[in-house]
């Protein structure tokens, strides 16, 4: 616990509300899926962690949340990006940015 | 911050949701489980397998479904219902120990609720004003240190010169005849006021309108304000009543205005005239005026007082003669100025002795928790051993004894409330200061909570923290019988006892002196034969009466009729009937022996008609009674109780020698006083004020000499007061229809209203030594049966050795013995000290009275080998055999 999980809860917040933005409504299977494909399997936790992050989304009204039928006629809870999460997702991203540019130039910068 | 905001509320309203939440959860992941079981299976794997390999995935589901619940919701507050039903589930369980544990706690709460209560009532809600803590009452400061009421020429000189007091208003309270052409004649209590009094109070009237400055001009149509409950007892609350004229004291007055209900200020009043002074009221040393005013926003009291200093010195300055008496000025908040006297110290020794009785309650629950730990300590330390830090477990044992205390609250209030309606009922019997009402109001129910919560911390503290130490090991082990621990929780519970034990001595004694001296108050013979006198007030108002003449007048047309009632057995007119007495006065003596201080030398002084003594039935045991006409003649005659001839004449005979009274300082030019013979000594007899009665030196004025306003008619009859006292008053309103009469009441009732203050907190003293005494003695009974409890093997172990029985319960009793011993120690020296700063309020015991500490000591002796008796028995009928093979 402690700083580790909350950058990597900073980050993860970050991957949902993109993917969801990206991709339309999905269910929590298919965000982890998706975001163990993006990150290569960087992310090998459990699963049902992906929940722990969704409930504060959902809670802070970055997600709205519908239960609905998945393509192979699963009863699932679909999420969706709402007005709100967009704000939130371009703000984050912004930010996700500017860190990185600058912990990319300060990198560069030991490395020479 | 919104955001957090909407989490909040999110995870609060998650707390009510919380169980469709984790439906809906636990739906979600079996979903999930089954999405990636089917991909699983598309792969080719087989069902039963890809379900296992898909839940392995997902992780640990009760641990997910655990930090779920944590992160949705608030767990703390979760954790909190959590140990709440724990504790209500062992409230239940143990429920003759909870029942315990409840009752001293409601009986603590109950008592200390009763003693705020009271307190809240006289210091803290007071008048009920506006903004009354900014009011301030203004007087001078007499010689000898008492507040002295002021002029109106005083009051214009602080109106003009103060810049800390906006407005000074002013009042004179007085009785007032009310008499019309419908109703009754009545007297009621009212007050002259100047016109602002009702603002600077910021108090305006129900209906009507108040008075304004016109009002109080010289020449002004009298008008009247007047009181709720004569609105609705005279007036039967008719609307119509403004603008409806009555006579007040005689004079045409219309009703202009009616105060709310509970408003009576100053003094019980339920009319208000305005003041508008005579000319001779407008002189400087005449001063009958309260002076009351409301402190500017940027003023302080000290302010206020350094400013109205100067103000008076400059007044002493310029008018020596008519300032000889007064030096400097008082200003005293409303609670100051009104609440003085014996009950300022009564209602702190009531706050006292309550808080004593609230903490022999937490101790003794204290030590009912610490007995109880040790049958807990297994479980405790299986809460550790399941991960429990400590702070879980002192949190989770403070939920349960502030459940407890919640309890013991709730029940305390409803015993306080029972408590505080007799009380209540038995002091408005004693005719208190109208805003003195004794109710539960918001204040004891925030009180009430605090002291819950709090006491629930207190008592459970000291065991949380001892029973969440210890070795677990060892208790997972054996139970913790036997162990360091619980003979350390024995030792701590036998301290907490001498404490309770030592506090009970004190409530004890201090209920014991006080008991003691209304006893004596009560059995003290006061000196007449009380059955079948009665009195009745009489108040002859200066508009129909205006000179001492036309009021002995009256007095001389009514004896004849009064003699003529049939059944009547003697009648006497005076300004105090006994116990009462009536204004002091500074006496000299004929001799020139060395001066005593003017203290020693004051007096009360009675005014009484030929006859009082007769009928009374109190002897003169020297000289004789006043003459018929004493009083008219030249030189003066007085008859003096028998404290002042033993004090001023010791040994001889005062009879034929002269008294006079000292010159009154106020007057201008004051009149030299006559040299006064005294022509007779009266028996003892209780006359003066109840503590120190028979230490009152009287002096007593034959009636014709000054006839007063007000007095009352003394009358001995063998018929019923009522009967008699209903032919009294046709007699005296055959006469004169517009009289009044008032306060009928036999003696006896006099004396139980004089004494009843005393009555009132002798009792509430014994209820409280009481609960005390219980509760302690309950206190030892759980310690000791505890101690037996547990250390049954250890006398199986005696026993087997070849101990006795009669050892082993010596063994015990010894425990209980030492206990008692160590309390007594402590708690006697301790009631000796309080007792002398309580020393006010005894009557004839002195603090240290061996009568009460031997008393108290043998009681609490009894009671506590009684309550150890149990347990010492039960130890010696412990079988060996038995005892050993437990556990």
């Amino acid at each position: 616990m402690g700083d580790k999980s909350d950058i990597l809860q900073g980050t993860l917040d970050l991957m949902v509300l993109k993917t969801l933005d990206a991709m339309g409504p999905m269910h929590g299977f298919g965000i982890a899926r998706r975001i163990e494909q993006i990150s290569e399997d960087a992310l090998q936790v459990n699963q049902g962690t992906i929940y722990l992050c969704l409930i504060r989304l959902v809670q802070q009204g970055w997600l709205d949340t519908e239960w609905g039928v998945s393509d192979n006629n699963r009863r699932a809870k679909f999420y969706a990006i709402s007005k709100a999460g967009r704000k939130q997702l371009a703000e984050e991203t912004r930010n996700w940015e500017r860190v990185a540019g600058v912990m990319g130039r300060v990198l560069q910068l030991s490395k020479r | 911050m919104p955001t957090r905001l909407r989490l909040l509320l999110a995870r609060v309203r998650a707390l009510v949701t919380n169980s469709r939440l984790e439906d809906d959860f636990t739906e979600e992941l079996q979903s999930h489980i089954a999405l990636l079981a089917d991909e699983h299976v598309s792969r080719g794997i087989a069902p039963d397998e890809a379900r296992r390999l898909a839940a392995a995935r997902v992780g640990n589901l009760t641990s997910l479904r655990l930090q779920h619940r944590d992160r949705r919701s608030l767990p703390w507050v979760q954790d909190l219902w959590q140990d709440l039903r724990f504790a209500a589930r062992l409230i239940v369980k143990d429920r003759w120990f909870s029942a315990a544990a409840v009752a001293a706690i409601a009986l603590g709460i109950g008592a200390n609720t009763l003693g705020f209560t009271i307190v809240n009532a006289a210091f803290i809600r007071g008048f009920g004003f506006d903004g009354a803590d900014r009011l301030y009452a203004v007087s001078w400061r007499h010689t000898l240190g008492r507040r002295n009421p002021a002029s109106m020429a005083d009051l214009q000189d602080w109106r003009a010169q103060s810049r800390t007091f906006p407005a000074l208003a002013a009042y004179s309270a007085g009785a007032i005849n009310i008499s019309d052409d419908t109703g009754f004649p009545e007297q009621t209590q009212g007050a002259w006021i100047t016109a602002n009094h009702f603002s600077v109070l910021r108090q305006p009237p129900l209906i009507g309108r108040d008075f304004m400055p016109e009002d109080e001009r010289r020449g002004a149509d009298l008008v009247t304000i007047i009181g709720y409950d004569l609105w609705k007892n005279r007036y039967q609350k008719d609307p119509q009543v403004l603008g409806h004229t009555l006579r007040v004291n005689g004079q045409p007055a219309t009703i202009i205005g009616v105060m709310p209900e509970r408003m009576k200020f100053p003094d019980n009043s339920e009319m208000w005239v305005p003041f508008v002074p005579t000319d001779a009221q407008l002189a400087r040393r005449i001063r009958p005026l309260s002076v009351i005013g409301r402190l500017a926003d940027d003023a302080t009291r000290e302010s206020a007082t350094a400013e109205l200093a100067g103000v008076a010195q400059r007044i002493i300055t310029d008018h020596p003669d008519e300032t000889k008496d007064v030096k400097g000025v008082r200003i005293e908040t409303l609670i100051e100025r009104f609440l003085g006297g014996a009950a300022r110290p009564m209602f702190i020794t009531v706050m006292g002795a309550v808080m004593f009785v609230l903490l022999i309650a937490c101790a003794n629950v204290a030590s009912l928790l610490l007995s109880r730990s040790m049958f807990r300590s297994r479980e405790i330390a299986v809460r550790y051993s399941m991960g429990a830090t400590r702070a879980r477990v002192i949190r989770q044992l403070l939920v349960e004894s502030v459940a407890l205390s919640s309890l013991g609250g709730l029940l305390g209030l409803g015993l306080a409330w029972l408590g505080v309606g007799a009380f209540d009922a038995a002091v408005q019997l004693s005719q208190p200061p109208y805003w003195l009402v004794f109710t539960i109001d918001y204040r004891v129910l925030a009180y009430v909570a605090g002291v819950g919560v709090a006491t629930g911390i207190l008592f459970g503290l000291a065991p949380a923290l001892h029973v969440s130490k210890g070795n677990q090991h060892e208790a997972l082990k054996d139970g913790g019988r036997g162990a360091a621990g619980g003979r350390r929780a024995g030792r701590f519970a036998s301290g907490l006892v001498v404490a309770e034990l030592s506090l009970t001595v004190v409530l004890l004694c201090g209920a014991g002196l006080m008991l003691r001296s209304f006893a004596a108050l009560y059995a003290s013979d006061p000196g007449f034969p009380v059955q079948g006198l009665a009195r009745m007030r009489l108040q002859l108002p200066p508009s129909n009466y205006p000179t001492p003449e036309s009021r002995q007048a009256f007095f001389d047309r009514l004896a004849p009729r009064l003699a003529a009632i049939p059944g009547l057995n003697g009648i006497a007119v005076t300004t105090a009937v006994p116990p009462l007495d009536g204004p002091e006065r500074v006496i000299e003596l004929d001799d020139s022996r060395p001066a005593v201080d003017e203290d020693g030398r004051r007096v009360s002084t009675v005014t009484v008609t030929p006859g009082y003594f007769d009928v009374l039935g109190v002897p003169l045991v020297r000289g004789r009674d006043f003459a018929a006409d004493a009083g008219t003649t030249g030189a003066g005659t007085v008859i003096v109780s028998q404290v002042l001839a033993d004090r001023f004449f010791a040994g001889q005979d005062p009879v034929g020698r002269r008294l006079r009274f000292t010159r009154d300082r106020n007057a201008v030019d004051p009149p030299e006083e006559e040299w006064r013979t005294i022509v007779g000594v009266s028996g003892r007899m209780l006359q003066g004020s109840s503590d120190e009665a028979f230490r009152s030196a009287v002096v007593y004025l034959p009636f014709r000499e000054d006839t007063p306003r007000t007095s009352s008619l003394l009358v001995r009859s063998a018929l019923p007061a009522a009967t008699v006292m209903a032919d009294v008053r046709r007699t005296v309103q055959a006469i004169d229809a517009d009289q009044p009469v008032f306060t009928i009441q036999t003696l006896e009732e006099v004396l139980s209203e004089e004494r009843l203050i005393y009555k009132i907190f002798a009792t509430l003293f014994a209820v409280l030594a009481t609960i005390a005494l219980v509760l302690s003695s309950v206190g030892l009974y759980a310690v000791m049966a505890y101690a037996v409890t547990q250390r049954t093997q250890e006398i199986g172990v005696r026993m087997a050795v070849g101990a006795q029985r009669w050892q082993v319960s010596w063994l015990f009793l010894r425990r209980a013995l030492t206990q008692l011993a160590l309390g007594l120690a402590l708690g006697l020296p301790a009631a000796l000290a309080l007792g002398r700063l309580a020393r006010l309020q005894l009557v004839e015991i002195e603090p240290g009275d061996p009568v009460t500490m031997i008393g108290i000591t043998i009681v609490l002796t009894a009671v506590a080998i009684t309550a150890s008796l149990l347990p010492v028995l039960r130890s010696s009928r412990v079988d060996p055999v038995t005892a050993l093979r437990s556990e």
